[in-house]
């Protein structure tokens, strides 16, 4: 009993020193990836709040850049406008031919996807696993696995929502994004492998697709997180593996992760739908 | 007493700059800036090794929940504290130690190489638990090296300008 307490009178300091480095591993073995980015909820408002007095002074920094943004999107949409009222003119015209006044009204009038749009208040970009918290919450929609994207492309996936903050997986972190070759309509995963902040990376493209330098990959649309065709990125290199003959891709992300400021959360009304029917799918296969 | 909020206001002090202006700092991209560190480094000798690991857990702790990752500042912090005393008596002696508390203007060279040993300790565990691979191995390294590069100039620069306050 003695020569126990003797030992650890001598090497109390290491123990303790052991004890507090082990706790601090479990806890960071315990935040790997995904889990990495769900908050507890005190801190993510603690951070938000912290980070909300840097944004406040930072903001009017980046006005010149985001209000080109603003400029370049309302161009965009005044075209978008254009479309459609050439596309009404076309329907008012089939409307007098032959089209029924029943089957017109009987489209869908409720658009599929809503945007909710939230302002930045917390931003990384170089560590492993970046994630960016908005100020938008589960009292204004956002749910979790909600896609968002800004003006550019593509942002990340929502991971865990507070009242009125929600936690952001940022593409720039262990996310596969599901994306398309625009030029065939091929299909691709889109990753990022912790180095340059301004490159993903697409890996295993059978031989047969053969990307090219200046290939722009989008969003497919069929995971219902976000909707079809925006913007993910441009291919700017590409190699060979020397063994299976498949392609590896470097691509330029669409986005600018270093000064985000608005982004859009994707409401896909009919998420929750796909959601159900994948998962049963899943659940299917695994009783066969 | 008056000591021990003194080391409280300095920790909130080196918390605050580290937390609200550094963290939003990455030079050239990826480089990010840790030098709270030197708070750990610029402890009094007197304070016993055991609290010293309690206050750097508590330290590291507080850094991690507002950078929003968890247990990586709080395991480098804690291992930078527990070999602080072993890297001391390494480079300074008994005398210096008995002089007064860490700083270049009592210590002189020896101050450096006790504070450049603890930092790059600091930034490697940092780095490495902050990838937890030894994939793009080069790279990490590189970040490393370049933050620790930084980081050891800050800490040359508050060294000088104190002991230039001290002399006047």
């Amino acid at each position: 009993m003695e020569t126990l307490i003797k030992f650890f009178k001598q090497s109390g300091t290491t123990l303790l020193f052991l004890f507090l480095e082990i706790m601090a591993l479990v806890v960071v073995c315990n935040n790997l990836a995904y889990q990495r980015s769900v908050f507890g909820r005190v801190s993510t408002v603690l951070t938000a709040q912290a980070n909300a007095v840097t944004t406040a002074a930072t903001e009017y920094l980046g006005l010149r850049l985001f209000n080109n943004q603003l400029v370049e999107e309302n161009a965009a949409l005044k075209e978008e406008i254009e479309v459609l009222r050439e596309e009404l003119v076309r329907l008012h015209a089939a409307e007098k031919d032959s089209i029924s006044y029943e089957f017109l009204d009987s489209l869908p009038h409720t658009p599929i996807t809503e945007y909710i749009t939230a302002k930045v208040v917390y931003n990384t970009i170089n560590q492993r696993h970046n994630i960016v918290i908005i100020n938008k919450g589960s009292a204004d929609g956002v749910m979790a696995d909600m896609g968002v994207v800004n003006t550019q492309g593509v942002v990340g996936v929502v991971q865990s929502v507070t009242r009125h903050h929600a936690v952001i997986i940022s593409a720039l972190n262990d996310l596969n994004i599901s994306g398309k070759f625009t030029r065939n309509n091929f299909l691709t995963s889109v990753m990022w492998n912790g180095k340059s902040p301004l490159f993903g990376h697409v890996e295993n493209i059978p031989r047969h697709m053969a990307p090219q330098v200046g290939d722009t990959i989008t969003t497919s649309g069929y995971s219902a997180i976000f909707p079809e065709d925006v913007p993910i990125g441009i291919v700017r290199k590409v190699t060979q593996n020397s063994t299976t003959a498949e392609y590896d891709a470097v691509i330029e992300w669409s986005t600018s992760f270093g000064t985000l400021n608005y982004v859009h959360v994707v409401n896909n009304a009919n998420r929750e739908e796909i959601k159900q029917l994948i998962s049963e799918n899943q659940e299917e296969e695994e009783e066969k | 007493m008056r000591d021990n909020i003194n080391i409280a206001l300095r920790a909130i002090c080196y918390l605050l700059i580290q937390v609200l202006l550094l963290n939003h700092i990455q030079l050239f991209g990826w480089c990010g800036i840790y030098f709270y560190v030197l708070f750990i480094l610029s402890l009094r000798n007197d304070i016993k090794p055991s609290a010293l690991l309690l206050i750097a857990a508590a330290y590291g702790a507080t850094l991690d929940v507002f950078s929003g990752v968890y247990g990586i500042h709080t395991a480098a912090t804690v291992f930078v504290a527990y070999l602080r005393p072993m890297v001391m008596k390494l480079f300074v002696t008994q005398e210096q130690m008995e002089k007064g508390d860490p700083s270049l203007k009592e210590y002189g060279a020896a101050y450096y190489y006790y504070a450049l040993t603890l930092i790059v300790v600091h930034h490697l565990t940092l780095y490495l638990l902050e990838s937890l691979t030894f994939v793009n191995f080069g790279f990490t390294m590189l970040k490393a090296l370049s933050s620790i590069g930084i980081t050891a100039l800050i800490m040359v620069l508050i060294e000088k300008i104190k002991k230039s306050w001290r002399k006047q």
